[in-house]
């Protein structure tokens, strides 16, 4: 393993400016760890070697011209393939209405542009980002154990940055589509707040529940990559731990699906913030076993109503699973619908009263680590993986899941915090309060 | 047969695949029979989830999706 493919994104700016490394040569490693090491992860569908070497040129001589666009200058950064990227292909991981030729770039990635970060690849999703693999397209592999799925629906942009193949990436999480797969993966993912991070050409799943955000090894690259989807600052610096108050979510149902070595690595964390003088309490709120039901009451007729003319047009394009989802969600009754929101506002309403007596909400990011495959939307293991991620899509809530350890067979743990509304920055740093204290561990997968 | 009252306290999980179907056509979707069938399991996961949330008292308004934002981002 080279340090320079897995450098944090503050470190490669350092060493672009001082000459010490380019931008067309980090481009090029990145490229070439790509084709060297996809074959076993199946993380990218589309490679933009001549457009990212382009790019790359481009920040190297604005570099030497003087003219610096900031941290993401020069970086390379993967974007889900449900992302508009003007002159690359959408596939959406489908072969429905697939692949799309954009010719405008989704609003995020015009940032990112600005930003200065070299585009190099579009990344593997489940199809449309629902529940489920196309299975002409196949699930991304874990860098942990590419016999394990990566987790859906952003596995391939967790994957390609646990891997080193990219030094950040830019995911969508619906009701834990970030989150998850950064678990499963060993790296850090943000659900931003609802609304932060404009969705415009970004594939709608459901437009109530759907949040970018970004994936990347570090919190603080997270920051970065975060900073420059928004044009907004995200310092993620906490002035020390004490005094700070986390509260530890009660989740009904979390018995049934914990695993050991998921729950021995949370108590841990709680005990290092702790140690580092904060207040651990438990907090609960009622009807939290019904959120999972309220998210898909929600996100099912949207995602229905959103494929409406796909569906009917070219049904046999996706795979079997995504289509039954989009299908079934014609029946959904409009009373469910409502009663769906009806729990959302209450939620919503709730959550805001307990941030009067906690500064964050910690649990673990999924109660268990990668599986082989990602359990179907609805059954019983789709609830069990979504048990702590899918109410704070629902409720609007900025939620990070960060490193947390890894299990006796080596895989990745999550650390899932939650913060109040427009609060990101505050999850930001906690995280990396925890990072300093839980360091990341880099993937083991390398070239044969 | 079903008397009126015993009708209206049925679930919306208690139907079968021509149920279904009539259901997926009033919402926008025209299957076969066969096609229903298929789709029914999905269905049936997803509306007993519906009975869940019909069972539970939740006061407050609904609609308005994402209006739950405490307040709006400028």
């Amino acid at each position: 393993m080279s340090e320079i493919d897995f450098l944090s994104i503050a470190e490669l700016g350092t060493r672009y400016r001082r000459k010490a490394l380019s931008p067309v040569e980090v481009t090029r490693r990145a490229l070439a760890r790509i084709k060297a090491l996809d074959g076993k992860l199946n993380a990218f569908i589309t490679l933009l070697e001549t457009e990212a070497l382009a790019q790359a040129a481009a920040a190297e001589r604005e570099l030497a011209a003087g003219i610096d666009h900031g941290p993401l200058h020069g970086v390379p950064v993967a974007i889900k393939d449900l992302i508009a990227v003007a002159g690359a292909p959408t596939t959406f991981a489908s072969r429905a209405g697939s692949p799309q030729h954009p010719t405008e770039d989704a609003a995020l990635v015009r940032n990112l542009r600005k930003a200065g970060a070299v585009l190099i690849g579009k990344t593997n999703l489940l199809e449309y980002a629902y529940g489920a693999v196309h299975p002409e397209i196949g699930q991304t592999n874990n860098p942990w154990d590419p016999a394990r799925t990566s987790g859906g629906s952003s596995g391939g942009s967790a994957a390609g940055v646990a891997a080193g193949l990219c030094f950040g990436a830019v995911g969508t999480d619906t009701g834990g589509s970030i989150r998850i797969p950064a678990a499963y993966c060993g790296v850090v993912g943000l659900k931003p707040s609802f609304g932060l991070v404009d969705l415009e050409g970004v594939q709608a799943l459901s437009w109530s529940l759907d949040h970018a955000g970004p994936l990347a090894r570090r919190v603080a690259d997270a920051a970065r990559l975060l900073e420059g989807m928004t044009g907004r600052l995200f310092p993620a610096r906490l002035h020390g731990l004490k005094g700070l108050k986390i509260g530890v979510m009660a989740h009904p149902g979390e018995s049934r699906f914990i695993q050991p070595a998921v729950k021995a690595h949370f108590e841990a964390a709680l005990a290092v913030l702790e140690e580092g003088g904060a207040e651990v309490q438990p907090v609960s709120l009622p009807d939290l076993d019904h959120a999972a039901d309220a998210l898909l009451a929600i996100l099912e007729p949207e995602a229905s109503v959103i494929h409406q003319r796909l569906i009917a047009a070219e049904p046999e394009g996706f795979g079997e699973m995504t289509r039954l989802q989009i299908e079934a969600g014609f029946a959904l009754p409009a009373t469910a619908y409502i009663r769906a929101q009806q729990l959302q506002r209450a939620l919503a309403r709730r959550y805001s009263g307990l941030f009067a007596t906690v500064d964050a909400i910690l649990s673990p990011s999924v109660p268990w680590v990668a599986p082989a495959e990602d359990p179907a939307l609805g059954d019983d293991g789709g609830e069990g993986e979504m048990l702590y991620s899918a109410v704070y899509n629902l409720v609007g809530l900025p939620a990070l899941s960060v490193f947390g350890g890894l299990s006796p067979e080596r895989l990745p743990v999550g650390i899932q915090i939650v913060t109040p509304w427009r609060a990101d920055d505050l999850a930001l740093s906690i995280g990396a309060a925890l990072e300093t204290r839980i360091p990341p561990i880099a993937a083991p997968l390398e070239p044969d | 047969m079903l008397e009126h009252g015993d009708a209206m306290q049925s679930k919306p999980s208690d139907i079968d695949a021509e149920t279904l179907r009539r259901m997926l056509r009033a919402g926008g979707l025209e299957v076969t029979a066969g096609r229903a069938e298929r789709i029914l399991p999905v269905a049936l996961a997803l509306l007993r989830g519906c009975d869940r949330l019909a069972a539970l008292d939740i006061e407050g308004p609904g609609g308005a999706g994402i209006a739950q934002a405490p307040d709006p981002l400028p």
